[in-house]
């Protein structure tokens, strides 16, 4: 390890040699002691580290027992979120409806196809029996 | 039946691992899902907070991302190999991100001026305002930089754990805490030796 290197593992894990890879404690810890310029980048991530280390508030005990208990009410109301068929209902009946339309153009053009031949458009032959109303409504 | 109830002899759910209780959760439990809450919920927020912002916004996200545990229970595959901390993290992270996407953090002029040794204020009010000023500049940095920092420097985990979490290769994640120091070192120019000179 050089002391370009040295730098860019400190920038990287911080001054405290004991949380850099396993790999590179043993030559960063011998460079330390031979080499002015890995000693100044030490010093330099020491610093960053002790800014950082200004905002180590956790999280207190009392806002997670509230956070558990909120979510797990959350979990008996399901309110919305349970995957259930009703939630999907309306997609699946629109899919069902159109199917269904489907299957009567389909059936009511092969049985009858001279009627159908007669009707040119889908529209004029929706029309014709009476299943244009199904989207006027 | 509840975790409890099947369990007289680990009532807590302590000595259960992460995908035992997902593997009750998956059957309904809500003993079994409290337990997994208790268990993930302080490094959480904790990494939360620090990527989105406040306090609040970092419960809403991993009240968000538990149920997003609880109502997809049905599709937990414990044969998929996955672990459940490495799982919900990036759920956690992910959700973080994009709240902290959105424009809402005061510039690191409201943090106020570091304080002033001289007048010898009260020390948790100069330790609130250090750490205001500290978080301010925090704030300005990229979300994946200070998802960077969070997981590595604060959460102490390993660059090949949090670059799986962020879903990177170790050298960018490597790369994002170098750029992630060197932005905070940036935004605290000029302020750093009064920062610093205020420790106890």
């Amino acid at each position: 390890m050089n002391a370009i290197e040295f730098r860019r593992a400190a920038e990287c894990y911080g001054a405290d040699l004991s949380r850099w890879p396993a790999d590179l404690r043993k030559p960063a810890s011998l460079l330390v002691r031979t080499d002015a310029e890995a000693r100044a980048a030490l010093l330099e991530a020491d610093e960053i580290d002790g800014l950082l280390d200004l905002d180590r508030a956790e999280p207190a005990l009392a806002d997670i027992d509230q956070l558990v208990r909120r979510t797990v009410a959350e979990t008996n109301q399901g309110v919305g979120r349970e995957p259930s068929a009703v939630r999907m209902w309306p997609g699946a009946a629109m899919m069902l409806g159109m199917a269904m339309l489907g299957f009567v153009v389909g059936s009511l053009g092969s049985s009858s196809g001279a009627e159908a031949a007669g009707a040119t458009d889908l529209p004029s032959y929706l029309a014709s029996h009476g299943l244009i109303e199904l989207f006027d409504q | 039946m509840t975790w409890a109830a099947r369990h007289a002899g680990d009532p807590s759910g302590e000595g259960a691992g992460d995908e035992i209780l997902m593997s009750a959760i998956w059957a309904g439990d809500r003993d079994a899902f409290a337990i997994l809450m208790r268990r993930h919920a302080r490094p959480m927020l904790a990494v939360a907070r620090r990527i989105s912002g406040t306090s609040a916004e970092a419960e809403e996200i991993v009240q968000e991302a538990f149920l997003k545990v609880w109502n997809g229970r049905s599709r937990w595959n414990p044969d998929s190999g996955a672990r459940f901390g490495t799982w919900f993290y990036q759920v956690v992270v992910n959700l973080s991100i994009d709240r902290a996407r959105r424009p809402s953090f005061a510039p690191i002029e409201a943090a106020g001026d570091p304080p002033d040794p001289a007048m010898r204020a009260d020390e948790t009010v100069q330790r609130d305002q250090r750490q205001a000023i500290v978080r301010a500049a925090l704030a300005q940095l990229p979300p994946r930089q200070r998802a960077a920092l969070a997981l590595c420097y604060y959460q102490e985990l390993s660059c090949a754990d949090a670059a799986e979490i962020l879903l990177v290769s170790v050298p960018a994640m490597e790369s994002l805490l170098v750029r992630a120091r060197r932005g905070l070192k940036a935004a605290l120019q000029g302020m750093r030796a009064d920062l610093l000179g205020g420790m106890p």
